[in-house]
Order: C-alpha cells, then structure tokens, then sequence
C-alpha cells in the first residue's frame, strides 16, 4: 500500500508540489496524468525516496520512506521496481549485463538461473537477440524496453512507471501496456504508471489521478475519466467545447 | 539584496559545500573499510588509473629528468660542483617533482575521466538506478576509485622517479660527462630512506585527493554545476583546476611539516 500524504516540493523558489495527497491500496495499479511539467516525475522520486519533500510524507506499508536508511532503506528498495523517463540503463554495460546486474548483486541465483530469467524477460519486452548490444546502440524504444525488463526481472511488489510509452511506434506502445498488464496480474505489485496514454492505459489501471499545480485536481475510476464533465479534465482531453483552434483532419 | 547579505549568502553556499566536500570524502573512506569492497570494480579503476598512465609517465618522468640534467649541470659546474649532480637530481625527482607531476598528469589524464564518467552517470540518473536497486553508489563508483588512486600513485610516482634519474643520467652522465660512478655514487650516499619516505606520502595523498575532487565534483553534477551536458563539461574543468591547486597548496604544507 502507497500512501502520499500532503507532500510539498519547491525547486529554488518554483513551487512543484503544494499538498498532494494520494493512497493507493496493495495491489492496485493508478495512473497519474497531468500535462509536461505538472510535477509526475518528481511525485514518482518523492514515493521512491530519491527526493526529499519539503514537508509531508510518503508511506510504503506504513513504512516512512523518507525517515530510513542504510540497509532498512535498501531492503525496501529490493521490493521496489522504477522505470525511468529516460531510462537510466548503465552504458557501460550490454542489455544482458544491464538485467542481470540487480539480480547479480541482490540474489544468490546461480548464473545459469539468472540467465535464464534475463532471457526470458528480455523475450518479454521484445529484446530477444539485441543482448550483447550496448545502451547506445538502440533506439529510444529499445532503451525503454530493456529498462522495462531490468525493473521487473525482480518481481518487485511495488512499481512505478514513468512515461512508459512515451516516443514508442503505436505496434510497441500496446505491446508494453500489455506487459504492465500481465505481470501487474501475474505479480499483484502495487503500481503507479505516469502517462499520457490515453484512452488505451484506461483499460488497465484502477484509477486515474489528474494533477493540476502540484496537487490532485481529481481521482476518478479509470472508466469515468473520459466521459468526466469537468471543464479542466475536458481540455486536457483535448476536447475543448471552444472554437477549434487545429480541426482535426 | 543588499551586499552584505549577498556577501554572506555566498559564504554560506561556499562552507556548506566544503561541508559536504568534507563529508563526502568521510564517507568514502567508511565504505572503504566496511566490506564488501568490489574487487572486479577496484581491478578495472587500477587498470584505468595505473596501467594506463603508466606511457604519460614513462615520459613525463624521462623529459623531466633530461631537463633537470642540463639544468641541474649548467647551475652545479657554476660552483665547479657538477659531481653533486645525481643528488641534486636524485633528491628534487624523489621529493618533490616525481610526486607533484605523476599527480597532475594522472589528474588531467585519469582524474577528468572519473569526474565525467560520474557526471554523465548522474545526469542520465545512472546513480538513481542504482540506489533504487538498494545498492550504495558509493561503494560501486567512488570507493573502487579511491582504493585505486591509493595503489596506482606511488607506484606511478616510482616510474617516474626511475625514469626520471635515468633522463638525468643519460644527459647528466653520458652527454655532459659526469660519470656513471660519480653520478649513482653521490646520489646513493646523499638521497636517504626518509627523502625516499616522504615522496612515497605525498604521493598516497595525492592520490587520495584526485580520487577525492574529481568523483565529488562528478557525483553533485547536477546539484552544483548545473544540468546536461554543458553541467559534465563544468564538473570536469572544476574538477581538475581543483584537484591541481589541492595537490600544489597540500605538497607546500607536507613539505613544511616535514622538513
Ligand atoms: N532536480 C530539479 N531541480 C529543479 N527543478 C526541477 C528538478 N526536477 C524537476 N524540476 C522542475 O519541476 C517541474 C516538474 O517536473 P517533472 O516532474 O519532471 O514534470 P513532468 O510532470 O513532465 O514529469 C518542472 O518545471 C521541472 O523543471
Ligand atoms: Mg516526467
């Protein structure tokens, strides 16, 4: 269970986060919308303990993320899957060796074990064949995948999700969700998944959190956002009653 | 603001980053001494760091010595004392050219390196990742550093010492005629155990503040210097004037305590 309670988050004198309080319970999977700049990466830092809010808190299973340290601090870490923006993979390292490292470092599987399961999970996200290429041999997409497979091959009970989908070709785009799909049936984690995927990452959420300045504008069951009457929501849609400003073709 | 208060504001910024200078080089230590020490990782930085320099100083050290023997002959045969050339050689390289060059070459050479290496992996959240992962970044990017700089310096420091009293002898000895006896004989009976010791001090130190400045200045990127790429490039240049005025101003205070 995540729960967020009244975080605020200023850089220098910009105000990101003003209150925002969110609880999501064991199991359950939301989306965080909101536009470019709204503040969803930085919420994501603040539940992984990365950043520090300047007030307010971040509980994971009644445990204050932000009051541990050290090996308390990592063994909750080893429950916890991130996937980056930009995805963070270590250049230094092949995909193969990029997946293997957490299991590597943090579990006493044999090699052959662990090849198997960094096999099977790149054959998952789609990899299968680019294991011996280096991050700055693929594409965007491929980046996104191989940072997808590293952040589930631990089975974590806690994941989140940042922008996915985003810079993927559409065919790749439902591939992912799909993943996040299954494993979130298979594994049960209790996730947040930060998208602009809509409507198609409805399907597979709980419920939808919209930001607006810092804080949590709505909450609605995934199934209401769309047909939600708000003005606020209904821009963002792009479904604006306004004069159309670029008609759609 | 008014002045003052800028004025005050900048010292502050300015202590508590010698703060956390200072903390984090206390914090490197205390990884380094509580296990597990990553050996593969302590194996790749001594490679990088010591192997690898080991052409820069093989030259460095050699010219060096070559100058100091026409320099060192045309000041001596001045006083008509030219047999004091393997000394005057032997003491200036083991004291302090040897460990005060090593130290600058491996700066720019291995220390700029480090500190971009640092930087990019903090900036494409490498160190993110890997704390998320429940893993201490310092124990993998940091500590292997500073165990390797620890190793490789005196070692570096040792070649550059031998080549350079090679240079000297080959200019010195052969080209301006002072002997082979003469030269190694004088140097033998005037260069002591603790001229040999405090070179071997500074450059451990030395190598403690290249792996110090340059993985510090590449680990705060983006808390300190900025974003992107133009945040590494900042990192990097900082990194090795400080590490070299550190080096200059640390040799002068070693070499008053010890003399
Ligand atoms: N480390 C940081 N330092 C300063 N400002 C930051 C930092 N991280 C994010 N911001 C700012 O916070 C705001 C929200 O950023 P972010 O959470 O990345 O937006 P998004 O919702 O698109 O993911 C942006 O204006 C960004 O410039
Ligand atoms: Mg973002």
């Amino acid at each position: 269970m995540i729960e967020i309670i009244d975080i605020h988050k200023s850089f220098g004198r910009q105000k990101v986060l003003s209150g925002l309080s969110i609880s999501i319970d064991k199991g359950s999977l939301v989306a965080v919308l909101g536009s470019s700049g709204s503040g969803k990466s930085v919420l994501l830092k603040h539940v992984a303990g990365l950043l520090r809010p300047d007030r307010g808190k971040v509980l994971l299973d009644g445990q204050d993320i932000h009051g541990l340290r050290g090996k308390t601090l990592a063994s909750l870490r080893d429950r916890m899957g991130f996937l980056f923006q930009g995805g963070a993979l270590f250049d230094s390292m092949t995909v193969f060796e990029n997946v293997a490292f957490p299991l590597k470092e943090k579990t006493k599987l044999y090699r052959e074990e662990i090849r198997d399961r960094v096999l099977k999970t790149l054959e998952a996200v789609g990899l299968s064949g680019s294991e011996d290429k280096y991050p700055s041999q693929l594409s965007g997409g491929m980046i996104k995948r191989a940072a997808m497979a590293r952040a589930l091959v631990r089975d974590p009970e806690i994941m989140m999700f940042d922008e996915p989908t985003t810079g993927l070709d559409p065919a790749i785009r439902l591939a992912m969700l799909r993943l996040i799909d299954t494993s979130h049936k298979r594994f049960g984690f209790t996730g947040i998944i930060v998208t602009h995927e809509i409507p198609s990452a409805l399907a597979i959420v709980d419920h939808v959190v919209f930001l607006k300045s810092g804080s949590v504008y709505a909450r609605t069951a995934s199934r209401d956002f769309l047909s939600s009457s708000d003005p606020v929501i209904k821009e963002f849609l792009g479904r604006d009653e306004g004069p159309e400003i670029c008609p759609q073709k | 603001m008014d002045p003052i208060s800028q004025i005050g504001a900048f010292t502050l910024s300015r202590l508590y980053r010698m703060g956390v200078m200072g903390l984090f080089l206390f914090k490197s230590f205390l990884y380094g001494f509580i296990p597990p020490v990553k050996v593969g990782r302590v194996i790749k930085q001594i490679h990088f760091i010591g192997l690898q320099s080991t052409l820069v100083i093989f030259l460095t050290g050699s010219f060096s010595g070559m100058v100091l023997g026409f320099q060192g002959y045309y000041s001596l045969s001045r006083f008509g004392s030219e047999a004091f050339l393997g000394p005057m050689v032997g003491l200036s390289l083991i004291k302090e050219l040897g460990p005060v060059i090593s130290a600058l070459m491996v700066t720019g050479r291995a220390g700029s390196a480090i500190a971009a290496e640092i930087g990019i992996m903090r900036i494409t959240e490498q160190i993110d990742a890997l704390e998320l992962m429940g893993l201490n970044s310092f124990r993998y990017l940091v500590v292997p550093n500073l165990i390797a700089a620890i190793i490789s310096m005196p070692l570096l420091t040792a070649i550059f010492d031998v080549c350079g009293i090679a240079g000297g002898y080959l200019i010195g000895g052969k080209l301006l005629g002072v002997g082979a006896g003469t030269y190694f004989g004088e140097m033998a009976s005037y260069v002591e155990m603790s001229d040999v010791m405090e070179g071997i001090y500074k450059s451990l130190s030395f190598g403690i503040i290249i792996a110090w400045v340059c993985c510090y200045k590449g680990y705060y990127t983006t808390i300190f210097t900025g974003f992107g790429a133009e945040g590494v490039s900042k990192a990097t240049t900082q990194a090795v004037v400080l590490s070299s005025v550190l080096i200059l101003v640390w040799d002068y205070f070693m070499t008053s305590a010890l003399f």
